[in-house]
């Protein structure tokens, strides 16, 4: 039975005398009670009115336990029961009110949350023309209310996980149980059960305690933060992982191939979308490549340039004081500090500084003879171009350096060496037994119609082969 | 699982690519001297040749590979067999770091050293082996879309000139020098003894109605005969009898070669292809060398790193440049190439072919005996 004087010390030292920790005292017929919570992170109303009211209004009917609340408290909100303080407290740190009744055995806990969290929004990165503009949230109750509004089926199966020491954030893992590899839902499970860290702060870092290569430049997981791509990905046998606090969802297995679809692709006509993802792939291909190929061209194979580029060149960089791979890091890095700094500055100034960042620093430099037209033309297509792939920005910029410095020391021949061996650790890996750069290595030949092409929705019966589904089928005729 | 299992697709492609690499360096005019444009007959012997080694060499790969000798006959056996591969294959592998090095050079470099680039293929393909089976086969199946992309560009912007009457009359100077020619290419005949290390799954990403339907393996080999041929006899047309005249000559014809744009004249579509199935083509045989060290308990990315290391120091020292290669090639050593290439497949699918029926007699007499 529980002195409620005691517990109340007890409570009190349990949550390190805390200054948010609200208590209410109340008389309950002829027993003293105490609801206690942290104050911000409950709905106040359903509190007072579900709980409160009814505690005083129908307190002599509480019994030796605390379960009988069940049938006094007047709120659809979850109750939970708990019989040692421990468990109970940390509802209470969640969200959660708890109720103490002197003489009663027992917690009880009334998880009407109420804290304040961001509206339901088009996410900042994702903007499109056509079809759903909802985005996640940080509270995972409303992501799993949207995710749940598109699947109102039985086989949408939600679990729970607390990861971190301290943070003991809800990490649900999501899957449509009839479609989902369930050896990979395993292995998820299992791996979040035995992450042992402080504290989880972003999906992204359960995203890297996922992951298999740490130090892989490629990201092994995939994420988005639409409910209509989600529904898209776990329609086609994906697992999702939605960390509370996070609007960002990952989702496993994850192909390379994934990040150069868009929301709007599945919405087009397919030939514009084909046609689309082709320009995404040119924008890559010269984003990457284009820095370090001038770079190559100037130190090592002018020969291969033809004699009216060539003088345009020369008349650009003449009078440059810099090597060709100087010019190019010097411009490099001045883009990306811009594009660094655009992103943190109050806004403002933004567009103040956007352009005196972009045009006057540009024009500046190349009238003070520092950088080479060319160059400064070049680094922003290839700047322009990364953006084609925005979820590939921070992989590809990191190769297009290492491509400016392979092709300053060793030229074209050197970028080619460099792109076999970037391409055979592409092909090597696996996210979660799945081949990362399918369906092209290994050549899945059904696949291939939903990948740089764009096939119509109908010519596409089957669910990703790649991801070894039991459930292939997803389109059937009427017969 | 271990990592020397490709699917039957991958193998049939890596038969494919095998021939295309170095039969197309300094091969023809190795054939020109002697054979003049009767070099695509040679070609043809060449090709029968290999597709006889190659019978024998799948046959031992469907009954479990070189490891299957392993198991079935001890390590002694094993050795006896492999070691003799080992050396063909790090002795070829070194001769053609040299071509390799001498094709890159000559395209795309005129002012950094050989010793370079040399180390850089050798390491390039050091890391391929180390993956494995899997990268090995991955990426083959990748350089099979350099392919239709290599003949875009030849189709719009080559400058291929066939002159059937080159060709004609066909064995005009009778089989000597078309016999003479063979025997001084024997150095590059049979390329296939690395797929002995290699063992064939099933592609689940296929279906099972369609994993066995399409006949992988023998239309690769076929159809790369075919066209190694016909490359050989356009050739021919393009050269006529002149064509020992030309280094490189592969790479000059303006089909395989260069591309016209307005921003420059890019020999892009045969160097970018042909410098990666060469890498893919070395990485296999220091993939297949590697598993034979390693065998030892070494280690396979020590094995793989040991057997580059003698590459290098092998085509750096012996085979500094290509002269000295060909030199060596076109020795004596050629015939006992020749002859480990086509005697090991052979021997191993005899002694597995033993253990196989033994096999059948004890476990399914009724079957044994139809």
């Amino acid at each position: 039975m529980i002195a409620l004087d005691k517990e109340i010390k007890k409570i009190k030292k349990a949550l390190s005398n805390s200054s948010d920790v609200v208590e209410r005292r109340l008389d309950v017929g002829e027993k003293k009670a105490l609801v206690l919570y942290l104050d911000g992170m409950i709905d106040v109303k359903t509190i007072d009115l579900g709980l409160i009211e009814p505690l005083i209004r129908r307190g002599s009917e509480i019994k030796e336990h605390v379960r009988t609340l069940e049938g006094i408290v007047e709120t659809s909100e979850k109750l939970e029961f708990f019989s040692d303080r421990k468990s109970a407290l940390e509802k209470v740190l969640t969200g959660g009110s708890l109720i103490v009744i002197d003489g009663v055995e027992g917690y009880a806990v009334c998880s009407a949350q109420g804290f304040m969290s961001r509206p339901i929004m088009e996410p900042p990165v994702s903007s499109v023309i056509k079809g759903p503009r909802e985005g996640f949230t940080e509270s995972f109750k409303t992501n799993i209310t949207l995710i749940r509004r598109r699947f109102p089926s039985s086989n949408l199966v939600f679990k729970s996980f607390t990861v971190g020491r301290l943070s003991r954030t809800h990490v649900e893992v999501c899957y449509l149980k009839n479609v989902a590899n369930l050896k990979v839902v395993k292995q998820i499970e299992s791996k979040l059960k035995k992450i042992d860290i402080d504290g989880i702060v972003d999906s992204s870092y359960v995203g890297k305690l996922l992951e298999d290569r740490k130090y892989s430049l490629f990201k092994q997981t995939g994420s988005t933060e639409k409910p209509d791509i989600l529904a898209q990905k776990l329609l086609d046998g994906r697992v999702a992982i939605i960390v509370d606090g996070s609007p960002t969802v990952l989702t496993l297995p994850f192909l390379l191939i994934e990040d150069f679809y868009d929301s709007e692709d599945y919405y087009r006509r397919p030939l514009r979308t084909t046609v689309i993802r082709i320009m995404r792939l040119l924008g890559v291909f010269f984003a990457i490549f284009l820095p370090g190929m001038f770079v190559a061209f100037q130190s090592h194979q002018y020969q291969l340039l033809p004699i009216k580029l060539l003088v345009t060149i020369i008349n650009s960089t003449s009078g440059i004081p810099f090597s060709p791979v100087t010019e190019m890091l010097i411009a490099l890095i001045l883009f990306e500090v811009l594009g660094e700094a655009s992103v943190r500055m109050p806004r403002f100034l933004g567009m103040a500084m956007s352009v005196v960042g972009g045009i006057i620093l540009g024009e500046t430099a190349v009238n003070a003879g520092v950088l080479s037209s060319l160059t400064v033309l070049i680094t922003a297509l290839s700047s322009i171009g990364l953006y084609a792939i925005p979820d590939e920005v921070g992989t590809f910029s990191v190769i297009r350096l290492i491509y400016v410095f392979v092709g300053a020391s060793l030229g074209t021949y050197g970028i080619l060496i460099s792109t076999i061996v970037i391409m055979v650790y592409v092909v090597s890996l696996e996210s979660y037994g799945v081949p990362y750069f399918a369906p092209f290595a290994p050549l899945v030949p059904s696949d291939l119609k939903d990948s740089i092409v764009k096939f119509s929705m109908v010519d596409l019966p089957t669910r990703t082969q790649s991801l070894g589904l039991k459930n292939k089928t997803r389109l059937r005729y009427g017969k | 699982m271990e990592n020397s299992y490709i699917t039957k697709r991958q193998y049939g492609l890596i038969i494919f690519f095998i021939p295309f690499v170095f039969k197309f360096s300094v091969l023809p005019s190795i054939l020109s001297e002697k054979a003049a444009r009767d070099i695509w007959l040679v070609m043809l012997l060449i090709m029968l040749t290999e597709l006889a080694q190659l019978i024998f060499i799948v046959k031992v790969d469907k009954m479990g590979g070189l490891d299957a000798i392993k198991e079935r006959y001890g390590k002694i056996t094993y050795y006896l067999l492999s070691a003799p591969v080992l050396a063909v294959m790090i002795l070829k592998a070194s001769v053609y770091t040299s071509e390799t090095t001498s094709y890159a050079n000559s395209y795309l470099f005129y002012n950094i050293t050989t010793q370079g680039v040399g180390i850089i293929v050798i390491l390039a393909s050091s890391y391929i082996a180390v993956k494995g089976a899997k990268g090995l086969g991955r990426i083959v199946e990748l350089a099979l879309w350099l392919v239709p992309i290599a003949i875009i560009i030849g189709a719009l912007f080559g400058k291929l000139k066939l002159t059937p009457d080159y060709a004609l009359p066909i064995g005009a100077n009778g089989l000597g020098p078309i016999a003479i020619s063979f025997d001084s290419a024997l150095f590059w005949v049979l390329d296939f003894s690395p797929l002995l290390f290699l063992k064939i799954r099933e592609d689940v990403t296929l279906s099972p109605r369609k994993r066995t339907r399409f006949p992988w393996v023998p239309v690769a080999a076929i159809s790369s005969a075919i066209l190694m041929v016909g490359l050989y006899l356009a050739y021919v047309m393009n050269y006529g009898g002149a064509g020992h005249l030309v280094d490189t000559a592969f790479s000059s014809l303006g089909a395989f070669n260069v591309v016209n744009t307005e921003i420059g004249s890019i020999d892009w579509p045969a160097i970018t292809l042909w410098l990666s199935i060469a890498i893919v083509s070395l990485s296999l045989k220091l993939f297949a060398s590697s598993k034979v060290i390693s065998s030892n308990n070494v280690p396979f990315p020590v094995a793989v790193l040991l057997t580059a290391l003698v590459i290098i120091v092998i085509s750096q020292l012996a085979f500094y440049n290509l002269e000295k290669a060909f030199d060596f090639a076109t020795s004596f050593v050629r015939y006992v190439v020749l002859g480990i290439e086509l005697l090991v497949p052979m021997t191993a699918y005899v002694l597995l072919d033993i253990k196989e029926r033994k096999h059948q007699k004890e476990h399914h007499p009724l079957e044994a005996t139809i």
